[in-house]
């Protein structure tokens, strides 16, 4: 019981149930595809639950983040030949850096100045992937390959593979990160700023970190992207695309590691389970329809978020168990 | 000269979408104090309500218009019963996260009633251009510049004027406070949605005949809109209305004069610019928080 609360051996775990596709014989590419959305996008979540569930800020602006990253690790591997970890490198320190800078602005923005300060930032980045031919291909979008390292070229599964190592690695990181200081005073920071900023916080600091850590995991989220599905086109990187980044931590539960995850599994999932369903899945728009009921149901009487069901579900029968042996007295 | 005022109308046109659009997301935000992501979609799914009364009804389109109108604010009030107060204890953020399901929804059910196919919107008035000077203006967009300015002047009268409006703006500025005088506060946000709604369909119906009526419509709009509100500062009800006439003409001037492809990034970065300088937005006030 003990070994199994371990959180590392949970988030292990996590990635072992991701992998099943790919170990289990005879599954479809179709389900490995999909799989590999959720991951990149549970990657660019989770991102996003260090600086909206942990730290408090919001950004409608990481979706160009992502986009930045898959246009740059693109570019750099096919046009520039440049090797694979090289480009990840830059493609993930640009990200950064402009993230670092939307830190800097955000100390000055609350709430929704900061959300359409990121929001602006953001469109002004995916009017320049159309704009800029030479670099992103314009509307028709920009190419890579499968990467290749130490010499080894890697397969589709390969890739997804690495993704999914890539998601465990991240989820042990945020856990270990959000019970550092750095963490507990970005917490701090969430709950009040200005209590935060009387106990010692250097609110400017830890709001940059975590600008750039969630811009890190976005620009790492890009780059698994452009490396599977091999294409990147303007489309994708919509302010859509970051409302629903949020979307996904909220519903899977801010502030947990796991959330993220859960979350990402789930937005993803579902759509595609109902299109696969006999008569639902044939009639145009059905599945959004029923995401969209079944978010709003869950939103209203589980806001909390999916990942804390089994927990509840668990004090739910000790509870009654307590009971059960109170009456026996 | 004249083709500075040929911008300058066509930008008051869309500034006028942006506007009815904008005052609909204030509407709610003042009063509920949340952010209506849905608005947009909302719009699009009773354009494609509308455009069913014309095309499969036969309706004129001066019935159909208002009728689609009344049914949005039947649904806009509807949602705001029974989705975003149907259970106590739902906090911001979930009324928030419910309002991107509104999308997925509507989003949904547009496609599964209407069918996928795009379909086009006739104008209000075909009439040719008219000839102001110089200008050509076409009567169409006349009325719409003339609909949004009654539809504001009625709205800012009952605001500033009434006793509805009393009720409204006290709802805004305490809702607690506003209950404990006896005002319906329950009653205030659900005609704020169902105004707000009908405002956002409004807005679609006028679109509706330059982009044709489809799913992603109002995005731009919504987006504009949204823009809008937060430059002219969520606090007021004029501002936002104020902000989107001057992103619609700033855009309209920056595509004639420096460049169409970059008008809007560089509208984008100057509104950018302005929010980091002035944190409040246009007419925006500093709200002083309490630990």
């Amino acid at each position: 019981m003990r070994l199994i609360r371990n959180k590392y051996l949970q988030y292990l775990l996590v990635g072992v149930a991701f992998l099943l596709p790919v170990i289990i014989r005879g599954v479809p590419t179709a389900t490995v595809t999909l799989a590999a959305s959720m991951v990149y996008t549970a990657i660019a979540a989770l991102g996003i639950n260090v600086l909206l569930g942990y730290s408090g800020q919001i950004s409608l602006g990481h979706a160009a983040f992502m986009g930045l990253s898959a246009y740059l690790s693109a570019y750099l591997t096919k046009q520039m030949e440049l090797p694979f970890l090289l480009s990840v490198l830059i493609a993930v320190l640009v990200p950064m850096l402009i993230g670092l800078i939307l830190g800097a602005i955000a100390v000055r923005l609350e709430g929704f100045y900061l959300a359409i300060a990121t929001l602006g930032f953001g469109e002004i980045l995916r009017q320049l992937f159309i704009e800029m031919d030479w670099f992103t291909g314009g509307f028709s979008g920009a190419s890579a390959t499968y990467p290749k390292m130490f010499g080894h070229q890697f397969t589709k599964v390969e890739m997804y593979i690495f993704m999914v190592c890539l998601l465990v690695a991240l989820m042990m990181l945020v856990y270990n990160l959000v019970r550092s200081s750095t963490g507990r005073a970005m917490i701090a920071m969430k709950s009040s700023k200005t209590a935060a900023m009387a106990m010692g916080v250097n609110v400017f600091q830890y709001k940059l970190i975590s600008f750039a850590i969630s811009s890190v995991f976005a620009g790492l989220a890009g780059v698994c992207y452009v490396h599977f599905f091999r294409h990147v086109d303007p489309t994708v990187w919509t302010a859509a695309l970051s409302l629903n980044l949020i979307a996904i931590v909220v519903i899977g539960g801010a502030a947990t590691v796991g959330g993220a995850v859960v979350g990402a599994v789930v937005m993803h999932g579902l759509p595609e389970l109902m299109k696969g369903m006999p008569i639902v899945g044939e009639i145009p728009g059905v599945p959004l329809l029923i995401v969209g009921i079944l978010m709003v149901i869950m939103l209203i009487f589980y806001p909390r978020g999916l990942i804390h069901i089994p927990r509840d579900i668990a004090n739910f029968f000790q509870k009654r168990a307590s009971h059960a042996k109170k009456g026996e007295v | 000269m004249v083709e500075f005022f040929q911008q300058v109308v066509g930008g008051i046109e869309t500034g006028s979408m942006y506007a009815l659009a904008a005052m609909g997301l204030v509407l709610i935000y003042q009063t509920a104090k949340i952010i209506n992501f849905s608005q947009g979609t909302l719009g699009m799914f009773m354009a494609y309500v509308c455009t069913g009364l014309i095309l499969d009804l036969g309706l004129p389109m001066w019935v159909a218009v208002p009728v689609a109108m009344i049914v949005a604010m039947v649904l806009g009030g509807l949602i705001d019963r029974f989705l975003m107060n149907g259970k106590r204890n739902i906090t911001n953020l979930s009324r928030e996260m419910i309002t991107l399901a509104i999308i997925m929804i509507f989003q949904g059910l547009a496609p599964m009633l209407f069918g996928a196919n795009e379909t086009p919107f006739s104008k209000f008035i075909s009439a040719s251009a008219l000839d102001l000077g110089g200008v050509k203006v076409l009567p169409n967009s006349l009325l719409i510049i003339g609909i949004t300015c009654l539809i504001m002047a009625v709205l800012f009268f009952v605001l500033e004027k009434t006793t509805l409006g009393v009720a409204v703006r006290a709802t805004a500025s305490n809702p607690q406070v506003a209950r404990l005088q006896g005002i319906p506060v329950k009653l205030v946000t659900i005609g704020a949605w169902a105004v707000a709604t009908a405002l956002g369909c409004l807005a679609a119906v006028m679109v509706a005949p330059l982009k044709n009526v489809t799913v992603s419509m109002m995005d731009s709009i919504h987006l504009n809109s949204f823009i809008a509100s937060v430059l002219g500062g969520f606090s007021t009800f004029y501002g936002p209305v104020v902000a989107s006439f001057i992103i619609g003409i700033a855009n309209n001037l920056l595509g004639y004069y420096v460049s169409t492809k970059w008008s809007l990034p560089l509208l984008y970065a100057l509104i950018l610019l302005f929010i980091v300088l002035r944190p409040n937005g246009l007419f925006g006030k500093k709200i002083v928080k309490k630990v």
